[in-house]
């Protein structure tokens, strides 16, 4: 299967930080349209994508990934029209000088963030870190423009950027984290579309996951599946790297084993990879609260979750950079799961004593 | 009880790993409890009904109680494999990393591990002053390659301290994991007493406590308890270099009460409505005199509507070590102090007066 | 209005311990409400039905949290010197030279080791409170493990500006209170809940939405303003109107809420500011995640020096924002919400 190279690099364009996912909810809204049963958006902008199971007594399985993209917010217009800003969700500051970015006001509107030129840099402060506050945007505007199309509380993003690299296999844009599992969430819904599974499918296009997970625990709470496939990214390996927290792209999308990852769900996407000798890497985390499988399991009376992820390299800047196979590869392991037959859901999710 | 609490200490179950405890608990109990499942998150939820059942009084709800301990323990779990067959490891849980050099640990089935450390001849000057840091330990199971290493304990494999129960002088006692087999070992021996009480009890063997209060979290929004009692061990500093103002409890003086940790403010009436049971029946008990650490009280009291909750926990020295130290005494008056609280409900309709 | 104020400033009642503050508040709401209740973690929840057709009622939750700051005593020495935790955030440096007042009347000096060996990293535990006991038996009649104390200030009002202890968040019970007490013809049902415990980590709130539902809430809260020497970028300064909330540490507060509560100021003409609180979280943070998710908004008032015992804010602010509160509970708000 092809990655759709196209609908990716729009996926990741489309605007859509924490708490104002509306750009991107309608986008995957119309895309899941094509192939489910029912598409749904609720009032936190979370996206949900029901195919019914062919089978009698069938079990709900959720399949999700986030579509709330890191970003920005204007805090402060200050008196000469560059603008301040704070973070959204978890981003690095020593990445944004000199970055282009888009603060999405009345309009969308261009801007850079600011940075000391070379030349009037002190020793000191080249090597700290620079401090939010510190920060400004540039748009080229006056005062008086800027405030007639932006204010506080305007988000912003990096601007897109998509690109494949020479090796054609390599692919690199800003929001890979997590649009590049949306768009396997859209895949997965089109294979199934002619081709009904025995069990119920959701697919849930989950907002908030890098702020306060609503989308999780909404979804969570609304559905109460029986079981959830979380798919996530992951640290790609980068030279100096712990060998335990990092995996190399193109070698397969990871399986983590963790406390609060459900063993048999787990179990059970080993199995079908070592059956079917599909590449993947393995991963042991002592917690496991890097993505929403933390508040999807503790929903309600508790569902049970596993999470593939794909390595990415650069998290959380506008360079992230994926394998595209590692991308089919978890397709296809998705898609053999969500494909067992009813009883064996029943069986694996029975407790063994 | 001793002997339930040796049998308890002998089988692994790191958090997220609980099989073997819970298969052992569920086996002991299951006769005795008008109830029993096992719930999405792999925790023990049994019931006791009530004789406010079988009783002539009107039909006005009876509180219902939840008591609650927690399977799981601190450990560790590979991370990785070097080549030269030694392995990586996250702990699971907190633990304090300095303990750890020169100690041995058990993989899996009982697979021991050796804790690598540099020997003191052979370390520098700073190296010698300082702890060791984390990321350089690793474990030596005995093996040379990478492939041996895979064979024996691979990815994801959990680890345990290693040390069993020991009986030492004065009363107290030793081992690892005395958080929280002790309270599961209290809460067993009050279901095997065949008593029964005014209001329904719901009795809780909680999994994955150590790693954020999960298991009790989706347990009590499944049960909605009115009342709670935790039953734990808890810190006991009572040993040379300590200020007086942080011994935050003694072990010998009692099973102890909290009034406030880091995630729990404890219901003042129900409180004082087991202090009063402890004083009825000349039961000695102290308070937890430190704001310290948090329980699994913390997600029962916010579940659902929200709950009143004490904590009754047992002092243990070196909690979160290879092994602990607590008195026999204050796990049987523990085990005392709950049964007669739970019979004084009977003179006050099954609510806290 | 700055009479009520001052009671609820001075009615005690620290995080876990609230029952002083929620008498005073059912003393003031009794008559104006349907039903009052106290829930298992010590929410006030008060419900005032609404006059519209049960389907074209909309269930709207007003969320003020009653409790404070404070202390607890976790040691008494053996010369009779009391040492203690904190309840909620409390700074070293505010604490210092200020006094405390247990439930009982005792009064008491807080002040700090001076052996201190760096004040920059001056922590609660190298403090102590002074209740000039000669003994710890002394200090043992009066005090006992667990007890709590409140921080002690006067309240005083000059010209518009209001400056006292405690005004985070008995102005923003305030404001529920005279939103209770405002008409008896509210289109909506709405809950006004005080919440309890949000201090020490916003844990009142989830249950009591849980239990509740609403289609919409209200947070109302305090928030920091950017208009003192040496302070961080902020937008809100003290004396432009209420805040209403974009976003705080705990929660994004929704496009709809925020919508919404603009739309109904700007038609009313209300003067208010956009807040983006970076440090603090409110109970907001709690709410909105509850159960199936809650439209969760929030209107701040503008305090300056939070959780100081002399926080100031403007008579301006709270008068505008019992106006803002009072028309959107005015607007109905089923065909409002079901558009969403």
């Amino acid at each position: 299967m092809e990655i759709n190279i196209e609908l990716l690099s729009e996926l990741c364009s489309i605007e859509g930080p924490s708490g104002r996912e509306i750009g991107i909810s309608r986008k995957v809204q119309e895309e899941l349209k094509k192939s489910c049963d029912k598409v749904l958006i609720d009032a936190f902008y979370n996206v949900f994508g029901y195919i019914n199971g062919k089978s009698v007594n069938p079990k709900t399985v959720v399949i999700t990934a986030h579509q709330d993209q890191i970003g920005l917010m204007v805090k402060k217009v200050e008196e000469n029209g560059f603008l301040r800003f704070t973070k959204i969700s978890g981003i690095d500051p020593k990445i944004l000088p000199s970055q282009q970015i888009v603060i999405h006001g009345e309009r969308d509107i261009d801007g850079i963030i600011g940075s000391t030129p070379p030349h009037l840099a002190v020793d000191e402060d080249k090597k700290k870190k620079p401090d939010f506050d510190e920060l400004y945007i540039d748009t080229g505007l006056t005062t008086e423009q800027v405030k007639a199309i932006i204010r506080v509380g305007d988000t912003i993003t990096f601007k897109p950027n998509a690109c494949l690299l020479a090796s054609g296999k390599m692919f690199t844009s800003s929001s890979l984290d997590d649009r590049s599992c949306v768009y396997a969430l859209i895949e997965l819904a089109a294979i199934f579309k002619n081709n009904r599974p025995e069990n119920n499918l959701v697919f849930l296009s989950a907002s908030g996951e890098e702020t306060f997970s609503i989308g999780a625990t909404v979804g969570g709470n609304l559905l109460q599946p029986d079981v959830a496939i979380v798919l996530d990214v992951t640290f790609g390996r980068t030279p100096g790297l712990d060998v335990d927290k990092t995996f190399k792209c193109g070698e397969g999308p990871v399986i983590t084993i963790a406390p609060i990852l459900d063993k048999r769900v787990t179990g059970k996407l080993l199995e079908i990879c070592n059956s079917k000798n599909i590449k993947f890497q393995l991963e042991a985390d002592g917690k496991g609260n890097g993505s929403d499988a933390w508040a999807l399991q503790v929903c309600q009376k508790g569902i049970p979750c596993a999470q593939i992820t794909l390595p990415l390299k650069y998290m959380h800047t506008a360079v992230e950079t994926i394998n595209l196979d590692d991308l089919t590869t978890t397709i296809n392991i998705v898609e053999e799961f969500c494909n067992l037959q009813q009883n064996e859901m029943e069986v694996m999710l029975c407790w063994k004593h | 009880m001793l002997e339930t609490l040796r049998a308890l200490i002998a089988l692994p179950g790191v958090s997220g790993n609980e099989d073997k405890v819970r298969e052992y608990i569920y086996n002991r109990i299951n006769s005795y409890v008008d109830e029993i499942y096992i719930d999405a998150l792999g925790s023990i939820i049994s019931v006791k009904y009530g004789n406010y059942r079988t009783s002539n009084c009107n039909n006005e709800t009876v509180p219902r109680i939840m008591l609650s301990a927690h399977m799981d323990e601190v450990g560790f779990i590979i991370s990785a494999i070097n080549d030269d067959g030694t392995l990586k490891f996250q702990t699971v849980g907190g633990i304090e990393t300095g303990i750890l050099p020169g100690k041995k640990i058990l993989l899996g089935d009982n697979i021991p591990a050796i804790i690598g450390c540099k020997p003191i001849h052979l370390q520098e000057k700073e190296e010698f002053e300082k702890r060791a840091e984390f990321k350089n330990l690793y474990l030596d199971i005995g093996t040379t390659t990478k492939a041996e290493s895979e064979k024996i304990a691979p990815i994801g494999t959990y680890g345990t301290f290693e040390q069993q129960l020991t009986i030492l002088n004065g009363g107290k006692i030793s081992g690892r994991a005395l958080d929280d087999r002790v309270g599961c070992a209290i809460l067993m021996t009050i279901i095997e007493s065949g008593e029964r009480f005014w209001n329904d009890v719901y009795i809780c063997f909680t999994t994955m406590e150590e790693i954020g209060l999960r298991g009790s979290k989706t347990a009590a929004q499944s049960i909605k308890p009115d009342i709670a009692i935790v039953v734990e061990a808890t810190t006991c500093a009572d040993v040379p270099g300590v200020q007086a103002e942080s011994v935050c409890t003694i072990s010998g003086n009692g099973p102890a009460l909290t009034l406030m940790d880091r995630s729990t403010i404890c219901d003042k009436s129900l409180n004082n409505f087991i202090i009063n049971a402890a004083n009825s029946n000349g039961l000695k008990y102290q308070f937890k005199r430190l704001v310290a650490g948090g329980n699994d009280a913390a997600s029962i009291q916010k579940a659902g509507e929200g709950c009143r909750v004490a904590s009754i926990s047992i002092p243990c020295r070196y909690i979160h070590s290879s092994q602990g130290v607590m008195d026999k005494e204050d796990m049987l008056i523990c085990n005392e102090l709950i049964m007669c609280t739970l019979r004084s409900f009977k003179s006050t309709g099954g609510k806290i007066c | 209005m700055l009479e009520m104020l001052k009671k609820l400033v001075h009615a005690n009642g620290i995080s876990g311990n609230e029952s002083c503050i929620r008498n005073v508040i059912i003393e003031l709401l009794c008559n104006n409400v349907d039903s009052i209740k106290t829930d298992n973690m010590g929410n006030l929840i008060a419900f005032k039905k609404g006059t519209g057709e049960s389907s074209a009622r909309a269930k709207i939750m007003i969320a003020a949290h009653m409790d404070e700051i404070g202390v607890m005593v976790t040691h008494i020495d053996k010369n009779g010197f009391i040492r203690f935790a904190n309840v909620g955030w409390v700074s070293p440096y505010y604490a210092i030279g200020q006094r405390v007042k247990f439930d009982n009347g005792i009064v008491g000096t807080v002040f700090y080791e001076q052996k201190v060996e760096n004040m920059d990293k001056l922590k609660l535990d190298k403090m102590f409170i002074d209740i000039g006991a000669a003994s710890y038996e002394d200090a043992a009649n009066l005090i006992k493990i667990g007890d709590t104390a409140v921080f002690v200030s006067d309240f005083i009002i000059q010209d518009n500006t209001i400056i006292s202890k405690v005004l985070d968040n008995r102005s923003g019970c305030l404001l529920s209170i005279l939103a209770a007490q405002f008409t008896n013809e509210y289109p909506n049902d709405i809950y006004f809940v005080f919440t309890s415990q949000e201090e020490v980590g916003i844990r009142g709130a989830g249950p009591a939405a849980f239990g509740i539902q609403p289609d919409l809430a209200i947070v109302l809260d305090v928030t920091d303003t950017g208009d003192v020497p040496g302070c961080k970028p902020m937008e809100v300064t003290m004396g432009k109107g209420p805040a209403i909330k974009v976003k705080d540490r705990s929660y994004i507060a929704s496009p709809h809420a925020r919508r919404l509560f603009e739309k109904v100021a700007i038609e009313s003409k209300i003067p208010y500011q956009l807040e983006i609180m970076e440090d603090g979280g409110t109970d907001g943070g709690s709410i909105h995640i509850s159960g199936c998710g809650v439209i969760t908004g929030g209107i701040s008032i503008p305090v300056r020096y939070i959780h100081s015992p002399s926080e100031m804010c403007s008579v301006y602010d709270i008068k505008h924002g019992i106006e803002l509160l009072t028309n959107i509970l005015n607007t109905p708000l089923n065909e409002y919400l079901n558009n969403v």
